[in-house]
């Protein structure tokens, strides 16, 4: 049977895997991309309570920052489940989830950065 | 056709369940950039958003359609297109927010 699926650079090489696998697979890219949105949610409103108040300008900066770690990820998302359906259909190791100390570092860097701020507003007043 | 239970079992399911739940959130997440766009008056963040929140619109139409022929051919159809446009919303959705961030950082 011809494989019309796209993309051929994944539906042209191996064979088809169990289908609950490429379906878990699937979920794991979905729950990425979940993750990433999460990211985008928190820095939108971080931009917004900056730009509607008094607040100071930096939680605009740390709210960008967590927008675009949010879009980084959606990106990944799409990019790892292309690399892992590859493998199951090859019958290959599943590649290691190297996105997860980075993100783990990011949102690290994100709290402590906002929690920086938080406290040096509460001491400004 | 497939008796229950079958070698897929709820898996179609759980992954329509997933797709549906991936949509609410970008959504969510545009919806209300719309809201902030108009309320900040930045028409870049309010165009953009609003085109996301039409193309997830699209994206939710076609979620959970993919999963009916999978009884018939477990091979089901590939999730890339789909997922592209998910990732597509994503995106756009964080460029939005980061350049109004950036924006409101410098003014």
């Amino acid at each position: 049977m011809t494989d019309h699926r796209r993309p051929a650079s994944v539906y042209g090489v191996g064979e088809e895997p169990d289908p609950r696998f490429t379906l878990a697979n699937e979920r794991t890219a979905l729950a990425w991309m979940r993750t990433g949105l999460t990211l985008v949610a928190g820095g939108v409103a971080l931009v917004s309570v900056s730009g509607l108040t008094s607040l100071p300008r930096w939680w605009a900066l740390a709210g960008a920052v967590s927008c675009t770690g949010g879009g980084l990820l959606a990106v990944r998302a799409v990019a790892g489940w292309s690399r892992v359906e590859r493998a199951l259909r090859l019958r290959r190791p599943l590649p290691a989830p190297r996105s997860l100390v980075p993100l783990a570092g990011g949102v690290l860097a994100l709290a402590g950065g906002t929690l920086s701020l938080a406290v040096l507003e509460l001491l400004g007043t | 056709m497939s008796t229950f239970p079958d070698r897929l079992g709820l898996q179609p399911e759980r992954t329509a369940l997933a797709w549906q739940r991936t949509t609410v959130s970008v959504n969510a997440v545009s919806v209300s950039l719309v809201v902030v766009g108009g309320r900040l008056g930045s028409w870049p963040l309010t165009v953009l958003s609003t085109a996301t929140v039409i193309l997830v619109g699209v994206l939710a139409v076609g979620a959970r359609r993919r999963f009916d022929p999978l009884r018939d051919d477990p091979r089901g159809t590939s999730p890339f297109g789909p997922m592209l446009r998910a990732a597509g919303a994503t995106v756009l959705t964080g460029l939005s927010g980061a350049v109004t961030g950036f924006c409101v950082w410098l003014s």
